[in-house]
């Protein structure tokens, strides 16, 4: 393969994996907003990466048959969401560390996490 | 020795081994950063802050295992869902507020909450009718002023 064709793929591959990796996290108007949907009794994605210091706002889409309870006890934060509904839930900035999040409503369900960098 | 002594001695054994798992007593930032009209402070402050918040008072009793694991459960667990020390962190997302709002005055009104252990074993515990009005108008219009804010 010639050294410029082996190089342009090298950089298709390195920038495919860097758009995949910030999906969760997409900048509009210099506010950070990141995605996550609930469906089939789990969050997807199941891990968000945001920045740190900076405000956020996470938009919940709830795909599933019942009513969740959106809950983050590390960042205060407690929101119903209906049957296809989707709210979005404005964060205050948060130091770098780890945050859960949870279906209050059903413990069974697997915790997300949101890991502010 | 009869077997009832023996049971007694045993029993007080128990609870005297029982001392060395002691809880630790951990307040956070004395700051609370809630702000609320003043008899709503007043009455928040004497009866919800001793759980509800990072300034719990840690009196004698709640040192004596096995009752200072249920005090401190009580706290841990009354922290995770409403932590007035926290409070503007509440209101920085409408929603949560809105939430927050609506489950003291659904608390409050069906006499849940204060609950009713904390009532008989501390005057402060107590809210009067008055002081019981005036939260639940407040976290009315507290829900109402939130929605307004975010409808979602």
């Amino acid at each position: 393969m010639p050294c410029r064709k082996k190089t342009i793929l090298t950089f298709l591959a390195v920038a495919a994996g860097g758009v995949l990796a910030f999906s969760q996290a997409v900048h509009a108007n210099g506010a950070t907003v990141a995605t996550v949907r609930f469906s089939g009794d789990r969050f997807e994605p199941a891990k968000l990466t945001v920045p740190a210091n900076q405000p956020f706002t996470l938009e919940v889409t709830n795909a599933d048959k019942k009513a969740i309870e959106f809950e983050s006890f590390d960042l205060h934060r407690e929101r119903v969401v209906r049957p296809g509904q989707t709210i979005t839930v404005y964060m205050a900035p948060a130091a770098p560390g780890h945050y859960t999040f949870c279906d209050d409503f059903d413990h069974s369900v697997a915790e997300g996490a949101i890991e502010a960098r | 020795m009869s077997g009832r002594t023996r049971g007694w001695l045993f029993g007080l054994a128990a609870i005297l081994a029982i001392q060395v798992l002691r809880m630790p007593v951990r307040n956070g930032s004395a700051q609370d950063g809630f702000e609320a009209p003043p008899e709503v402070r007043s009455a928040v402050l004497t009866a919800c802050f001793q759980c509800h918040s990072e300034r719990a008072r840690w009196p004698w009793y709640t040192q004596i295992a096995p009752f200072s694991w249920f005090v401190h459960a009580q706290v841990e667990e009354a922290r995770k869902r409403l932590n007035f020390s926290s409070w503007k962190d509440y209101l920085y997302d409408p929603g949560t507020a809105a939430q927050k709002f609506g489950a003291i005055n659904q608390m409050v009104r069906s006499d849940a909450m204060p609950p009713w252990y904390f009532r008989a074993l501390s005057a402060r515990g107590r809210l009067t009718a008055a002081q019981r009005a005036a939260i639940e108008t407040w976290a009315i219009e507290g829900r109402a002023r939130a929605l307004k804010a975010e409808p979602n």
